[in-house]
């Protein structure tokens, strides 16, 4: 019986915040607690009630009655809440947010569980009631709330108080000290009632005794009675008259209409019996006055909206600024217009901006219940310090501060804090203190959780290290304290003994980090052995707009963080040698005696192009947390206000891009990623920042070069993990055992209403197969095949990119190409094409062309791996294959054999793809000798780039029907002499 | 009736049903992406909105040499986060087509594409492609 869907969604929303406020008063140190408090609790839970009565929702209702009930014994009988009744109240409040944030359904929850509690409660606190047989008096209610009792409201009064109503005057009952404080923060008396008068009309002013006042006698008194009630009418607005006085919520009051006679009821008292005066206390005209009577309620989607506007009008006025620059000279007036305009949208943006922030303590509060209810999981005595409250950030990024720092404030309580009898032991304090701080600093806000626990045990993180085959001990033993610290963040690691309930849930440091790295923030850690750990987060202030310093390398323009870029410099081609020195392709540059790693910056997409040319280079230095390292750009392109946008799904997996940006000029450029280059380039020390370079048993490192590829694992019946290759797979679908269906000896499902047939890999390779019980199966789509198919799946493992290093020699079975280590355990990569073939011979075996036979095929290629796949492909479409590791080999050949075709990889050490096809090019004897590049990568984009170096082809590795079509094409061009 | 615009590439005539398109644009200014996966052209500026653009004929598999000057901006249906489009050799006209000159697509096709072909419809001058946009990502 919902009455009204708008405002059900403000119910909700207020709810929500009653209940934060509920929360945060119940947890306020008992001893610290006063009336006022427990009546802010009470009011939360009643307006709560009291609305969701006005929507039918008994539920709610419900438990909000019994929670009010239990607070008004609190209050009014002065009796103490109990640390389980504080419990109780909490899990009440818990449900009730449940109950809130379902509102639709609330009816449907069963709440008998918590109101029999709750009734248990009630019970008591009424005992305990009935047995004190003195009732303590109840408290005075607050002054003010009777502020208008003092005054007497004469027909004199009364008629002026028409009078001033009928011009739509307000009246008001103020009640003005006039401490020093408050003079002091007005200019004193004068302007005090200058001020005074200008907004309001005095109709009586009297001293709390009841005697007349004037203005000059309060000039004359010098304040012996500092306090003054005034009874004035003013045409302002309540919330504006008291900003204009600078008076507190509390001592000014309206007066409402038609009340004039029968003022004097105390608004925020609450009465003995709340059911019976519930309506009463609805109906009045105040019925409550708290802070945020001057902040309004805007939808969150409108603030984006402006944001997104204002963020707009930034760049249009950027490239107006831009495009008028010339006329300035022309117009006389232009400069001064424009200027004004800059400023004004720098304004503007930074109003709305500052809509969105928000104090970083509606965040922390919510962590004295964590820590409340984890001190009491963990048997350990904690107490958490709340500093800098006050301190304001975007609210997304608030947003995405919560799970962090849940996180961390787990970590510090559960590993970082010893138990409370070692604490004792060591001399400490029993009672251990978590720390939360929140400041500025510049741009930037630091966030700091510390506690005074034992501090990270460096042993435990390089024994866990070791068993978890992250290092060998002797590379762990070069490690400083900071490389140990770094452990930490690498994905999976965590250094409880066993995984808790409190933390260890799978969810590492790595997120964390990833997570506020997302944000353009960074992590911190340090530790000092038996005084505590401190991790601090520092985190921009805002999203949207930057500062960003603009590159750009090989004309590709990109753009830095203006807070990444700690400083600049010139590197002319002259002394370009003597200041970056290289090391193995490696490059250092020596900055004020401090060795800085350097990469280029158009390394990252065009790796060492052979023979640099020298030319001037601007170094520009980047700070990751502790760490910096440069950036080779060609040209510095100058600063901008930038504009950020989230960087598409598409190009999240290129690793070097934070997001994208429109520029000033209407362009669009990506904004770096200073993590993620320190990453993909291992310049910085991290765990996670190396390549997962392959480390088989022997410790030999996998060759490195560009033949990672990606692979999906997963397993079949057997206990086999296969390896497919991602490019070959179109999708991978969930299905039930059920779906399956067999008709002669084959399996089918359907999709889109056609059959599509589907096997087991184990049932035609020589695999293990097992127990068929599972309930659901993968269904693996190839692509890059003739015809549809489906190969069966028990378990997708995961995706990994690797280089496959083949055990050649050893894995000779037909549809293996062979077995790969990867962490540690034995992949079968598999030949698709192979096992297609044994399943379907009909209609997958690759009928050769008849002017295959004969034809000898060089295949040049340094990668065993695909060597072997290739050589595979080439003798199934009926070539003679002739192999070679590298371009010189391959020149070698070609000089003593004839060959037809020449089938080559891109990147190779000693002469590779490129220089490969200059020098066969250069000799006229081998003119007709068509040269096909192979590529691991596929698509337009490096298709054009192969085709227009000279290649005749360029074809995808793994594609085996393109590979030898393609071939059959070029045989066919080239005897016909083309 | 299908409303669907037409577009060539090479020497075949794709279409695609107008309830996907947001509009074309004649003058796209991309910004190449380095490390971008090779079916992605770059990305675009529309009115302050980010547009992801796809080589069509990379994602559907039929690269052909020929420039790609216009571009198909496809709207954001309901889940999607960003804005697709493709990159084509050249938009043409909107036409409507009669279903009953719509077959669909051969085993031989089916190869060749996979399942991005919806239809082929028998165009008096020649055959029209209507892609399946719903499997085409």
């Amino acid at each position: 019986m919902l009455k009204n869907e708008d405002f059900i969604q403000e119910f909700v929303e207020e709810a929500r915040d009653h209940l934060e406020n509920f929360e945060r008063v119940v947890l306020t140190n008992l001893a610290e607690i006063s009336a006022e408090q427990i009546n802010d609790a009470f009011r939360a839970v009643h307006s709560i009630k009291g609305t969701a009565g006005f929507f039918g929702l008994t539920k709610i209702v419900t438990i909000a009655h019994s929670m009010e009930t239990i607070l008004d014994f609190v209050n009014r009988k002065q009796i103490p809440l109990t640390d389980a009744e504080i419990d109780l109240l909490l899990e009440a409040k818990d449900r009730l947010k449940v109950l809130v944030n379902d509102v639709k359904q609330s009816e449907t929850y069963p709440i008998d569980d918590i109101l029999v509690k709750l009734q248990v409660a009630e019970a008591g606190f009424a005992k305990q009631d009935a047995n004190a047989a003195d009732p303590i008096a109840k408290p005075e209610p607050p002054d003010t709330s009777q502020l208008f009792a003092h005054f007497d409201f004469n027909p004199q009064t009364q008629e002026k108080i028409t009078a001033f109503r009928k011009f739509g005057h307000h009246i008001y009952g103020i009640e003005m000290a006039l401490t020093a404080q408050y003079l002091a923060s007005c200019d004193g008396l004068d302007a005090i009632i200058d001020n005074f008068t200008s907004v309001a009309n005095v109709i009586l002013m009297i001293s709390p005794a009841g005697d007349p006042l004037s203005w000059d006698d309060l000039k004359a008194e010098q304040f012996n009675n500092p306090v003054v009630l005034i009874l004035a009418s003013s045409i302002l607005e309540e919330s504006l008259l008291r900003q204009v006085l600078g008076l507190p919520a509390s001592s000014v009051r309206v007066l409402a209409e038609n009340k004039e006679n029968t003022v004097a009821e105390p608004v925020l008292l609450l009465s003995n019996e709340p059911e019976a005066n519930e309506d009463k206390l609805l109906e009045l005209p105040l019925v409550e006055f708290n802070e945020g009577s001057e902040s309004l309620r805007v939808n969150i989607r409108l603030l984006d909206d402006l944001m997104n506007l204002a963020s707009e009008l930034v760049l249009g006025r950027n490239r107006l600024l831009t495009l008028l620059e010339p006329e300035k000279k022309r117009i006389a007036e232009l400069p001064q217009v424009l200027q004004n305009v800059d400023r004004l949208t720098s304004s503007i943006q930074e109003k709305i901006m500052l809509t969105r922030m928000q104090p970083i303590g509606t965040l922390f509060n919510r962590y004295p219940r964590l820590i409340r209810d984890l001190s009491k999981k963990l048997n350990k005595k904690l107490t958490l310090q709340i500093e800098g409250g006050e301190v304001e950030l975007d609210k997304s990024i608030l947003e995405g501060l919560s799970d962090p720092l849940v996180h961390l404030l787990r970590n510090a309580a559960d590993h970082g804090i010893e138990s409370a009898a070692i604490r004792k032991q060591n001399g400490k304090n029993e009672i251990a203190t978590i720390s939360l701080k929140a400041s500025y600093q510049g741009s930037v806000v630091n966030i700091e959780v510390s506690d005074d626990g034992n501090g990270i045990d460096f042993t435990k993180i390089q024994e866990i290290a070791r068993k978890k085959k992250l290092y060998r001990q002797n590379e762990l033993n070069l490690m400083s304290e900071k490389e140990l610290l770094n452990l930490l963040f690498d994905p999976g690691f965590s250094t409880a003994d066993s995984l808790s309930e409190v933390s260890g849930r799978g969810v590492g440091m790595d997120v964390v980090r990833t997570n506020l790295e997302k944000m353009g923030g960074s992590i911190e850690i340090t530790t000092q052995s038996g005084r505590g750990t401190s991790v601090k987060l520092m985190m921009p202030l805002t999203v949207s707009i930057i500062q960003s310093l603009v590159v750009a390398s090989s004309a590709i323009k990109m753009v830095i963080p203006q807070a990444d870029v700690q400083e600049t410099i010139k590197i002319n081609k002259e002394s370009f040698n003597e200041k970056i020195e290289a090391i193995n392709e490696k490059y250092f540059y020596r900055l004020r005696n401090e060795l800085l790693a350097v990469v280029y910056l158009s390394d990252l997409w065009q790796p060492q192009q052979a023979g640099r040319a020298p030319r001037d280079h601007k170094l520009v230095v980047l700070k990751l947390g502790q760490q910096r390292f440069g950036l080779l750009v060609e040209t510095l392109l100058g600063i901008e206000e930038t504009l950020i946008k989230p960087l598409p799904a598409i190009l999240k997996e290129c690793g070097i891009y934070s997001g994208l940006t429109i520029m000033g000029d209407g362009k669009v450029a990506p904004i770096l990623d200073i993590a993620g280059i320190a990453r993909t380039t291992a310049l910085v020390s991290d765990t996670n920042t190396k390549p997962q370079t392959l480390i088989d048993d022997l410790g030999r490192t996998a060759l490195a070069g560009d033949d990672r590829e990606d692979f999906v694992l997963f397993k079949g019946t057997g206990n086999e993990i296969l390896a497919l290759n991602i490019a070959l797979i179109k999708r991978i679908d969930k299905i039930k055992k059920t779906e399956i269906q067999r008709i002669g000896d084959r399996t089918y499902i359907s999709r889109g209403n056609m059959p599509l047939r589907v096997i087991r890999a184990e049932d035609y390779l020589a695999l293990n197969s097992g127990l068929d019980d599972g309930e659901d199966y993968y269904v693996i789509t190839p692509k890059l095949v003739p015809q549809p198919i489906g190969i069966l799946a028990t378990e997708i493992i995961e995706n990994v990119n690797f280089e496959p290093v083949i055990e050649a020699q050893q894995f000779n079975m037909t549809g293996i190409f062979g077995a790969a280590l990867f962490r540690e355990k034995m992949i079968l990569i598999i030949n698709l094409y192979a096992l297609l073939e044994r399943a379907e011979p009909e209609a997958f075996t690759f009928v050769p062309s008849p002017q295959a036979s004969g034809r000898k095929i060089l295949l040049v290629e340094d990668s065993p791996f695909f060597q072997k796949v290739e050589q595979n492909y080439l003798e199934s479409g009926g070539y003679q294959v002739v192999l070679a590791a590298n371009g010189l080999e391959a020149l070698a050949i070609l000089d003593r054999e004839a060959i037809d075709v020449v089938l080559t990889d891109i990147q190779m050490p000693q002469l590779d793809g490129y220089a490969l096809l200059k020098k066969i090019r250069q000799k006229p004897a081998y003119d007709s000798i068509p040269i096909v590049a192979l590529s691991a990568l596929t698509g337009a984009l490096n298709r054009e780039k192969g085709l227009t170096s000279g290649f005749d082809r360029y074809e995808y590795k793994l594609d085996r029907e393109s590979l030898l079509r393609a071939l059959d094409e070029v045989i066919a061009a080239s005897q016909r002499g083309e | 009736m299908l409303k669907v615009l037409c577009f060539k590439s090479g020497d075949n005539l794709y279409g695609i049903e107008t309830r996907y398109v947001k509009e074309i644009n004649r003058h796209p200014e991309i910004t190449v992406i380095p490390l971008a996966p090779p079916m992605m052209a770059g990305i675009m500026n529309l009115r302050g909105q980010i547009v992801n653009l796809l080589d069509f004929e990379a994602l559907i598999g039929v690269p052909t040499r020929a420039e790609k000057k216009h571009c198909i901006i496809l709207k954001k249906e309901a889940g999607e986060i960003d804005v697709m489009a493709f990159l084509v050799e050249q938009a043409a006209d909107v036409i409507d087509v009669d279903e009953a000159i719509c077959e669909p697509p051969t085993p031989s096709l089916e190869n060749e594409y996979g399942q991005t072909i919806k239809f082929i419809a028998k165009l008096e001058q020649q055959l029209l492609i209507i892609i399946d946009k719903e499997k085409l990502f």
